[in-house]
């Protein structure tokens, strides 16, 4: 199903290109046959030139290297869309000759050249490594300050980093950079033995700065910021232990600077107890600059404030950022890898890391203190409710109550088990969480499995805020599914996305994207998504395909649904995959099977076709099912999405697809109502396409009115119909409805007071397993504002959208974020598009965004909560200041749709999710560039970006 | 009062006797001002200082010059189409308000709804074609405008005086109006909108904004026009010049005329300024040559001054001209008329009968209205295409015969016939058929 890539380099022009096409919605490049790459770094450039690059470093030089091969040992890498289809720009920066270091002749080689690069940190874009030979790590720092990698610079011969002795170091570790000053925060040994050797209590963090005539790195005393050349010292590492114990630590650190919290986050490995005494040791400290002192000093804290004993659970492994232990420290071991700073939209701040205390596992969110008065707890953990993890962004914790913990929904972004995503082939050491990036709200982790595609790739958990702006829980955490990105890429072991321009992600991955039953091969490719159509990505035809079925004269591609792996009723067998695409048009449906089972491995489709033989596209349209053109123009398509062997349906035979439109609903069936069993795939010997599945129309009770569908949602045996003036809701309990010539429906109208117009409808349930269908829960978005509803007989007005006391606005859409894919979730937040249709103050056709919460179900009047980060915004993050078609959001941007605008052709905008709410750009892709533009959707089982629209499909992935 | 009214009645009736007429538009029409040197008649002996008469034209068309001065279907004068969904956006003065936020509301959500991993189309968008109407209509008038010209036994300073009264009265039409409704009838938005609101037009724009689409048609009379003339010749003593006259005029412009009705979408203002009074102002040069041959030039303008009324105005400025819903009072500062015409004439070369042609050129800067009330924006009232400037170009031709050059030299009653077809060339933002007319006039 998926090709593998074909590439050429360019070796002589120091530049590379791809020529050939492969895995699923990428431009990618293979870096170098010879070289596995295991560093990198990401930035977006700068405000001026906002070209976003990723850095590889090379993790080794094998012996068939050759000299060709060893400028690539350091190279960056950006998409190029100026050909016909975009492609990886691939740019070596450790040349062979020619550089200059440290303003001498270029003559030389560069001292990056064939060596490995271990570390990367970026200085104004501008990558700062440490490199190793034969397993020996060097003790400079080198920073590439022309983008051609011609000009280095490093400490001077002359000057050694040193330890916090004042003695050279043996070697350098790692490192993190700040901009502004530029300076680059070195975690180095102490002398004459490595990081990890317990007898170097030396070990620091170095400071280096450019030199005022920028040819080399000044390094600095960190007691006082001074410039001394030889007599550098570097900051002693301590504050790592509880109870003042000797400790023993690992040869990984991993460090990040954050500019906006002024501090340095060091995060350690394998930190324990050196003795079997009581005491405990923390994974992560923090540096900062004291200017309170004077002169003023570098220097580091723990990351908890006034750390002692009392703050831990005895024993437990549950506290993520250290541990005590009441009778050997050396009983667990605590480590911190891959940090990051996230500044979330409703402006709190939280240090995101991966963490393993004595095995517990996972990718956590721990807040931190800002704006306090006191600065020495800035940038300290805060203190958080004992069950849920919730942050007060008060005060530090005080006993071990108000500890952040593994367990806490607010905390775990992903636990350890569902690192890669599933069950069967779950990564379950922090090895696989490879690295992390955050953009807006959302955590991104690379993850690789060794051989299997499912667990493997970029995955992402976006924060679920309360009503204080606090991260309460995190989108798709749980443990049955986390959310992929950008399609199947492979093993990933570093990345980023542009949050400036395009949106498009970048990954360090390996050689193959796919594997069946092989190996992924060694991670030397660089994959770039980016807003094109399947053709021109070269990953498929199915925007080809699209537009074929649904032409632009009819309007194109109206609608497009997918319906994930976990979505129920499809097949829930171990090592079994299905996901479909079901896409609509004005008076035709396609169903398209995305994702299919290839020797026991999850497969993202690329040959798509209706055409014998294994076809997986299946079209049933107006000219040969009398009720699709019996509802026709089509406005909605739903699964009914029950679980297997469960109620009246224990055989299984509860698969439907129904259909909204104009005039009615249609639902796909057996002759005699049957619907499928679990899905496995779509078949034309068996469901959908072996004759005798046929849509029937629904046939509703006298007094029940199904024309003008907006959406139908299916939960817990029970379709919701939302027209435009009701919500309908009827049981799925007998297939006698589903039939030809079928019996009434038995549909029954959910009261709304004051008769609003309904713009969508969101259900809950208060658990994922299906339940009685009475305890569904609903919001329901209307022109009067927002209702909670327990979808039976009670609905009450929550929120009417008062902006300047105007009276109430339409609620357009719902978009939500919530704890579970595919339909089943239990709480969430909601994304609400809301529009102007009176005739108030505020006439102008400016849309707004509100962001609501939903945290659970147990109050209808108090249903969905406005996340407030300022104190009157009412929960409204954003004035669009026009009219908009759609909203999507993925945490690190909500995307909306115009599709024209007065005969002027429309735009996908992103808008980034960060606090300022201030940065936004229009992606136009070609699809808008030849008609109208559906909408912006996330697919659920890749998530694949997906925009269609008249003339077919772009995607982004 | 009564008086007068008998006069205009009269005046009326002998203008639809005699089939003569003229008019001024929603658009400016090229018809003839009264006071057009086009229709300039030669001076009548001195002896005769008392001239009557009346002036006659008459044309129709079914096109116009857009404002880009493209020829279009005459009512796209303003708008290639008419449309419908920018007058959902900011009513303020639309009638029966609930229900038509209602139907805004409805368009807003036909169609389908997006969830999380979907995505529906849906809300009616201006596309360039859903809610577009295409118009067109035809277009005829018919001018009479009697008039007056006494010679001031006055010498107050060298030349002639004259003292001219104009009163046109109009006879126009726009008819035969035709409304292509350009929405598709494909998808759920488009049928929402045929069904809400485009199927029943005519019925909705009365229901929400009380605009008649319908055929318009009014005689009334046109704007009052006073005109003090000044002429002094300067014979020559030279081969080939004979004598050079020159003339110059100022007056004033009264609004007797109907205003544009402005609950009548294709309805004209019968008032040449459409309400405003106006300063007519002119400066002009003939030169007689031997061999019957003259030439001239002159150079006109008129002041308008501002003038306050209700209109109909734009809320949001993709709104198009001939679908606006909601009224407002704004004041109209007009840009300044000007114009130049250059004629050749072979004078009197047979008896009395006189041959010209003329090139003329007017033009008339973009107008400006301030908006009384806060409900509207300058600026969007301002992007009327209608207030924009207009200009035309056109050649006249004109057969004139003096009677009193020679059949009637010792009459005492001298009279003058004169007829011309006017051609437009171009021109923007403007009406312009063929005109033909005439003149009839006795001085005694």
């Amino acid at each position: 199903m998926v090709k593998r890539m074909t590439m050429a380099l360019a070796l002589t022009a120091g530049m590379a290109f791809t020529t050939g096409q492969s895995c699923f919605a990428t431009a990618s490049v293979k870096i170098n046959e010879h070289l596995t790459y295991a560093a990198s770094a990401f930035t977006q450039g700068t405000l001026a030139v906002p070209v976003a690059t990723l850095y590889a470093g090379a993790d080794n030089i094998p012996g068939a290297a050759v000299d060709a091969d060893k400028p690539y040992s350091l190279c960056s890498a950006t998409l190029n869309t100026s050909g016909a289809q975009p492609a990886v720009a691939l740019k070596a920066l450790a040349l062979a000759d020619g550089v200059t270091v440290n303003g001498a002749t270029p003559t030389v080689a560069s001292p990056l050249w064939g060596k490995q690069i271990f570390n990367i940190a970026l200085v104004n874009s501008f990558p700062a490594v440490t490199v190793s030979v034969g397993g020996v790590n060097d003790k400079n720092v080198y920073l590439v300050t022309r983008s051609d990698g011609s000009f280095i610079i490093k400490n001077a011969d002359d000057v050694t980093i040193n330890d916090a002795n004042t003695q050279a170091t043996n070697e350098v570790v790692a490192l993190a950079a700040s901009d502004s000053p530029a300076t680059i925060f070195a975690a180095v040994s102490a002398t004459t033995v490595s990081w990890d050797d317990a007898s170097g209590t030396n070990r620091g963090i170095a400071l280096l700065r450019p030199a005022s005539d920028g040819k080399s790195l000044d390094v600095y005393e960190t007691t006082n910021l001074k410039n001394t050349g030889a007599t550098n010292i570097a900051c002693k590492l301590d504050a790592i232990t509880i109870g003042g114990i000797n400790y023993a630590i690992g040869r990984g650190v991993n460090m990040i600077w954050s500019s906006e919290l002024g501090r340095l986050y060091c995060g350690l490995t394998e930190v324990t107890g050196k003795d079997a005494v009581p005491g405990g040791v923390l994974n992560v400290v923090m540096g900062r600059y004291e200017p309170q002192s004077s002169p003023t000093s570098f220097v580091l804290k723990p990351i908890v404030y006034s750390v002692v004993a009392g703050l831990f659970n005895a024993n437990a492994a549950d506290q993520i950022i250290g541990y005590y232990a009441s009778v050997s420290a050396q009983a667990l071991t605590a480590t911190a890898k891959n940090l990051c700073i996230m500044h979330t939209s409703t402006n709190k701040y939280y240090l995101i890391l991966c963490s393993d205390i004595g095995g517990t596992q996972g990718v956590f969110a721990v807040p931190l203190l800002t704006g306090l008065d006191d600065v020495d707890q800035n940038g300290t953990v805060s203190a958080v409710n004992s069950v849920t993890g919730v942050a007060t962004f008060l005060t530090p914790p005080l006993d071990v109550t108000e500890m952040p913990k593994a367990t806490q929904p607010a905390i775990k972004v992903f636990s350890g088990p569902v690192i890669g995503g599933d069950d069967a082939y779950a990564a379950t050491t922090t090895d696989n969480a490879t690295s992390l990036f955050v953009v807006g709200d959302t955590v991104y982790l690379c993850a690789k499995h060794n051989d299997h595609n499912v667990s493997s790739g970029v995955f992402a958990a976006t924060a679920l805020f309360n009503e204080n702006g606090a991260i309460r829980a995190w989108h798709y955490s749980d443990a049955d599914q986390a959310q992929p990105v950008m399609g199947q890429v492979g093993q990933v072991v570093g990345g980023g996305r542009d949050a400036r321009v395009t949106g498009d992600f970048y990954a360090l991955t390996t050689e193959n994207s796919v594997v069946t039953g092989g190996v992924f091969g060694d991670v030397n490719t660089i994959r770039i998504s980016h807003w094109e159509s399947t053709t021109n990505m070269g990953i498929g035809n199915l925007s080809e395909v699209l537009s074929t079925i649904f032409p632009a004269t009819e309007g194109g591609v109206l609608g497009l649904y997918s319906f994930g792996r976990k979505t129920l009723g499809f097949t829930t067998t171990d090592g079994q995959y299905f996901s479909m695409l079901v896409a609509m048009g004005v008076n035709k449906i396609a169903m398209i099977q995305l994702v299919t089972t290839v020797a026991g491995e999850l497969v993202v489709a690329t040959n798509f076709h209706t055409s014998e033989p294994d076809p997986n596209v299946f079209v049933f349209d107006a000219t040969n099912s009398p009720a699709l053109a019996a509802i026709a123009p089509l406005t909605y398509v739903e699964w009914s999405r029950m679980e297997q062997e469960r109620g009246f349906r224990a055989d299984g035979t509860h698969g439907w697809l129904f259909v909204g439109g104009r005039k009615g609903v249609a639902v796909l069936s057996a002759d005699d109502g049957e619907g499928t069993a679990n899905v496995v795939a779509l078949s034309s010997s068996e469901y959908p396409g072996n004759g005798d599945w046929t849509f029937k129309q629904l046939n509703p009770d006298v007094g029940v009115d199904f024309t003008n569908v907006r959406k139908l949602v299916a939960r817990n045996e029970r379709m919701y119909v939302v027209t435009r003036e009701h919500v309908y809701y009827f049981n799925m309990n007998t297939a006698a409805k589903f039939k030809t010539n079928p019996i009434f429906v038995g549909a029954t109208a959910i009261p709304i007071l004051n008769d609003p117009l309904i713009g969508d409808l969101v259900v809950f349930a208060p658990s994922a397993d299906p339940a009685d269908p009475d305890t569904n829960i609903g919001v329901i978005a209307t022109s009067r504002g927002l209702y909670g509803s327990d979808l039976l007989a009670n609905t009450v007005l929550i929120n009417d959208l008062l902006i300047n006391n105007a009276p109430a606005k339409l609620a357009v859409q719902l978009q939500l974020l919530s704890d579970r894919s595919c339909g089943r979730q239990t709480n969430g937040n909601l994304y609400a598009l809301v529009t102007n249709m009176t005739n108030d103050d505020e006439q102008k056709p400016n849309d707004k965004l509100y962001r609501f919460d939903v945290p659970d179900l147990t109050d209808l009047n108090v249903l969905a909560k406005p996340v407030v980060v300022t104190a009157d915004d009412g929960g409204k993050m954003y004035d669009f200041g026009t009219y908009e078609q759609n909203i999507d959001a993925d945490g690190s941007f909500f995307y909306s749709t115009l599709p024209w605008y007065y005969g002027t052709l429309g735009n996908v905008t992103l808008y980034l999710q960060n606090s300022a709410m201030n940065s936004s750009f229009n992606v136009l892709p070609l699809l808008n560039e030849t008609g109208r533009v559906t909408g912006v959707m996330h697919d659920e089982a890749t998530g694949i970006i997906m925009v269609p629209g008249q003339s077919g499909m772009d995607v982004n992935g | 009062m009564t008086t007068m009214k008998t006069f205009k009645a009269l005046l009326i009736a002998c203008s639809v006797l005699i089939l003569s007429s003229t008019v001024c538009a929603f658009a400016p029409t090229n018809f003839f001002p009264p006071f057009d040197p086009a229709l300039r008649l030669p001076p009548a002996p001195p002896r005769d200082p008392l001239r009557i008469g009346f002036n006659i034209e008459y044309g129709d068309t079914k096109h116009c010059r857009n404002w880009d001065g493209d020829k279009r279907d005459l009512l796209q004068i303003n708008d290639d189409t008419e449309s419908v969904i920018p007058l959902f956006e900011e009513p303020v003065t639309v009638a029966n308000l609930d229900e038509f936020l209602t139907i805004k509301t409805q368009l807003h959500l036909a169609g389908g709804c997006s969830r999380s991993g979907g995505t529906t189309g849906c809300g009616i968008f201006d596309d360039g074609t859903a809610g577009h109407f295409r118009l067109h209509g035809k277009f005829d008038q018919l001018e009479v405008t009697p008039h007056l010209r006494y010679v001031l036994p006055l010498r107050l300073f060298p030349g002639d005086l004259a003292l001219s009264a104009y009163l046109p009265i109009r006879h126009a039409r726009v008819h035969g109006i035709g409304a292509q409704d350009l929405t598709e009838n494909l998808l759920d938005w488009d049928l929402e909108l045929h069904e809400l609101f485009t199927d029943d037009i005519q019925s909705n724009l009365k229901r929400y904004g009380n605009l008649d689409w319908n055929n318009w048609s009014a005689t009334d009379l046109g704007d009052l026009v006073f005109l003090l003339e000044w002429g002094k010749d300067f014979p020559q003593k030279k081969d080939d010049l004979k004598n050079v006259d020159l003339h110059a005029a100022i007056g004033v412009s009264c609004p007797t005329g109907r205003e544009k009705d402005e609950d009548k979408a294709f309805s004209l203002a019968l008032s040449n300024n459409d309400g405003a009074w106006s300063m007519p102002l002119s400066i002009g040069i003939d030169l007689d040559f031997k061999q019957h041959i003259a030439l001239g030039a002159e150079a006109n303008f008129e002041i308008l001054f501002d003038h306050t009324r209700n209109r109909r105005l734009k809320t949001e400025i993709h709104q198009t001209e001939f679908m606006l819903l909601n009224k407002g009072r704004a004041t109209k500062d007009h840009g300044l008329t000007w114009k130049f015409y250059l004629y050749l004439q072979a004078y009197r070369f047979w008896r009395g009968l006189s041959l010209k042609a003329a090139y003329e050129y007017t033009k008339h800067d973009s107008d400006h209205l301030t908006p009384k009330s806060d409900d509207f924006d300058s600026s969007i009232i301002n992007s009327a295409h209608s207030l924009g400037e207009w200009f035309r170009h056109e050649f006249i031709f004109t057969l004139n015969y003096d009677f009193f050059a020679r059949e009637c030299r010792k009459c005492a009653v001298k009279p003058q016939l004169s007829l011309f077809y006017k051609l437009p060339v171009s021109g923007k933002k403007i009406i312009m058929p063929q005109t033909v007319g005439g003149q009839l006039a006795i001085s005694f």
